[in-house]
């Protein structure tokens, strides 16, 4: 399963991040890596991108990038 | 009096700019830090027998070197070695915020934690073990309440007490066997080949910082041993962790953050951003998001353009009282060139600009509104989507909103975007967004030419020209000169809040300076300049005798005739007359005689001034956007083609000089400011051409 296919509310712990290095390097600084919890909250009216939460922060992230990251569903 | 340095460090929107203002008050000076363009702002705090000097670091969520931002930090802290680092921490929000704070750690600096926003963690029912957490990190802790001004008392005493102890973070983060090995043969060569880098950067630290993927201090390195260590290394931790070395380092960051957090942070009730998920919900859900981002819009600019009116009025008639008080003092019907200069020139170039200091106030106050209360990213958040079709980014819109007030503060506002590509295309584009200095033409020139029942379609109508304009060059910038994937799109949503009036009104002033300055220094030199230019040459020998005529005139209607027929020759004689006759024939194929010509180079200079010039050349004497007799002339002399063909045109043609000397100041390179002066300029040549010669094919609007 992976990041972009999840829906709002739904919840998700990190399996792997694979996102190219300079990106995924950057999601790590942000606490988005192996392990971390991932709620997902309603996108953008237009559909992307998408509205994530993690260590009780929001951010944003592109579909076209959460396509990479491999999450399992909790 | 002892003299300490003190940096403040912090995540973006962790409080640190109200924290920055609360303990210097309006002591503070904005500055760069040297041949970068990140904004220093450093301020004095005056506390018993000491003097603080605090600098204010760029907000980073990291030290990662991948922003300008992160590498200027870095320096600071390495360079000048501050007495105290204080790290302004949004405590609601602690685990990523300790991020920052553990690279500090590792760096061995003099810390405090700054725990702030005290009342919003405790209002989610966060309880921290204070004396514990701070053992675990080894560094005081003081909480705080930035914006009631609570726990500043304790944070100076806190700041003078770690200064005169040097007590350094005496915690080490455990990064795991396999990384701390390689670190510790990447140091020993270190120590061993490159002796002056060691003396700057600890052999340990920089090891870690190489294994980081630091390519700043990277590029430091000359010595191949170290190089063909730290490629093995590398491998070696890609193979044992199966990730990069850097992400391998970060899970040990987090996992010491972790650590500590678990042993010393409750959280009693469930309570998380209830306030900020009610509005998220309204503000960009699916349906609602869109009209209400369009409503704000026109919110913004409705209030904008009706509040500025009366501010507008009296600054306008106080420029007319101080230009009538100078000329006072001379005698009454003298000619003094000192007396024109200064009426003509400084007041009539300068104040022609200052007057729009209440417009673009309040729009300014409006964008800062937007963003202290957080919703400018959610701007950012719902327009990506359509930003990233033109090849631009959801960032890129607040500079682009900006610019309608003025391009200066709007083209320094794309250093929020980290990636090159994205911040030169916005800064190139920017321009495109219609400011207010190019109002006064359209004022001029539009209720002139057409009925007031369509007079405000036309306006928008050239506004949307412009984003329009923006939109496609943007377009074909991304996929020409600036090839490649548009950058990731992480950006922080933070929670909503209500601004205080301080921190708005800082803000608003802090963007509309910039204005002001330019209109200090920039217009005031150009308006000395251009007074010269269409002054001088005088001419001394007339086609007719004037002087004699006009006494003999026996009419006020015949005087007065003759007076302008004067003044039309002495413009017609000076400089910039002939400049604009030399450009006739360029002007030419876009309907444009020299009259224009000579406004058109006034206008290069800075748009304000194109209206003042074409009164100057239609000898109207002093003109301003409400000159129902420089409209009546301009309506003799063209029909409504040529007034939209100088609309088109000013509004995409060369930006004014401030612009490309921002531009070149925050490209770095004076390339892309010659690029966005000549490529505008071509591309307002090309578009009012093709709108003046479809307007002749079908005669519209030719008189
Ligand atoms: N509730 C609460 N709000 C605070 C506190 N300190 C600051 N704020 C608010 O938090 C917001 C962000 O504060 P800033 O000082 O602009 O934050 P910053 O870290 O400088 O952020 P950037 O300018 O984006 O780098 C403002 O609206 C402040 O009024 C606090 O202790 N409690």
């Amino acid at each position: 399963m992976y990041l972009s296919d999840l829906t709002k509310n739904q919840q998700a712990k990190v399996v792997r991040v694979g996102c190219e290095r300079a990106l995924a390097c950057r999601l790590a600084d942000m606490g988005l890596r192996k392990g971390a919890e991932i709620t997902v909250k309603p996108d953008a009216p237009l559909g992307d991108p998408m509205h994530l939460m993690v260590l009780g922060y929001d951010f944003t992230l592109r579909k076209k990038d959460a396509k990479h990251i491999v999450v399992e569903v909790l | 009096m002892k003299k300490f340095t003190i940096a403040l460090a912090g995540n973006p929107n962790s409080g640190k700019t109200t924290i920055f203002n609360n303990l210097t008050g309006a002591h503070q000076h904005v500055g760069n830090y040297a041949g970068v363009t990140v904004e220093k702002k450093e301020g004095i705090c005056n506390y018993c027998d000491y003097e603080l000097n605090i600098v204010d670091l760029p907000g980073t969520y990291s030290l990662a070197a991948t922003s300008l931002e992160e590498i200027v930090s870095r320096d600071f802290l390495i360079d000048t070695k501050p007495d105290v680092v204080v790290v302004v921490l949004d405590s609601a929000n602690l685990e990523r915020n300790l991020y920052l704070a553990v690279q500090l750690i590792e760096m061995k600096l003099p810390l405090i934690l700054l725990f702030n926003m005290c009342d919003v963690s405790k209002a989610r029912g966060i309880e921290f073990d204070l004396a514990r957490l701070s053992k675990l990190l080894g560094a005081p802790i003081v909480e705080s309440i930035g914006r009631k001004h609570m726990g500043m008392d304790k944070l100076k005493k806190t700041i003078v007490k770690v200064a005169e102890a040097q007590s350094i973070p005496e915690v080490k983060i455990q990064y795991g066997d396999d990384l701390e090995k390689e670190i510790y043969n990447i140091s020993k060569l270190l120590e061993q080949y490159e002796t002056n880098l060691i003396k700057h950067y600890p052999a340990k630290w920089l090891a870690m910082k190489l294994l980081d993927h630091d390519l700043d201090l990277q590029k430091k390195i000359t010595s191949q041993e170290v190089l063909a260590q730290l490629k093995k290394s590398t491998t070696i931790i890609e193979e044992n962790y199966g990730d990069y070395p850097e992400i391998a380092i970060a899970d040990m960051r987090y996992g010491f953050i972790s650590g500590a957090c678990q042993q010393t942070i409750k959280q009693t009730i469930e309570k998380r951003h209830e306030i900020s998920d009610i509005i998220d919900a309204v503000v960009t859900n699916r349906i609602l998001g869109i009209p209400i981002f369009l409503f704000l819009m026109y919110l913004t600019f409705q209030f904008t353009f009706t509040l500025s009116e009366a501010p507008m009025g009296w600054l306008e008639s106080f420029f007319g009282w101080l230009a009538d008080f100078i000329s006072s003092l001379w005698p009454a019907n003298s000619h003094s060139d000192l007396k024109a200069l200064l009426v003509d020139g400084v007041i009539g170039g300068v104040g022609g600009v200052l007057v729009f200091v209440p417009n673009i106030m309040l729009l300014f106050l409006a964008i800062s509104l937007m963003e202290d209360t957080g919703y400018m990213s959610r701007a950012a958040f719902i327009m990506d989507r359509l930003m990233t079709k033109v090849g631009l980014q959801g960032k890129s819109f607040i500079p682009m909103l900006t610019g309608f007030g003025c391009s200066v503060p709007a083209i320094m506002a794309t250093r929020t975007l980290e990636n090159r590509k994205d911040r030169l295309i916005t800064m190139l584009v920017v321009p495109l967004m219609s400011c207010s200095a190019k109002l006064p033409i359209y004022m001029l020139l539009i209720p002139a030419f057409f009925e007031t029942s369509i007079q405000p379609q036309v306006m928008f109508g050239i506004y949307l020209l412009g984003v329009f304009l923006a939109i496609i060059c943007a377009w074909i910038l991304r996929f020409t000169i600036f090839k490649g994937e548009i950058t990731p799109f992480v950006m922080e949503l933070p929670i909503y809040r209500m601004p205080t009036l301080r921190g708005v009104l800082i803000h608003m002033l802090e963007k509309s300076w910039e204005y002001v300055k330019k209109a200090g220094t920039v217009i005031l030199a150009i308006s000395i300049i251009l007074w010269f230019l269409s002054t001088y040459p005088k001419k001394t020998e007339f086609s007719k005798n004037y002087d004699i005529l006009i006494e003999q005139a026996t009419n006020i209607a015949d005087k007065h005739e003759l007076e302008n027929q004067k003044k039309a020759e002495l413009v017609e004689y000076t400089l910039a007359s002939r400049v604009g006759k030399l450009i006739e024939p360029v002007i030419k194929p876009i309907g444009f005689d020299w009259k224009i010509g000579t406004a058109l180079i006034g206008a290069f200079a800075a748009k304000e001034v194109f209206v003042a010039q074409l009164g100057i050349v239609y000898s109207e004497g002093e003109t301003d956007e409400d000159s129902q007799s420089l409209r009546d002339i301009l309506k003799q002399s063209y029909g409504s083609l040529v007034a939209v063909c100088i609309m088109v045109f000013c509004l995409i043609s060369a930006p004014c000089m401030a612009t490309i000397a921002v531009t070149i100041r925050e490209s770095g390179s004076w390339k892309w400011g010659a690029f966005q002066l000549i490529g505008l300029t071509v591309m307002a040549w090309i578009v009012t051409f093709i709108f003046y010669n479809v307007g002749m094919f079908f005669s519209w609007g030719v008189s």
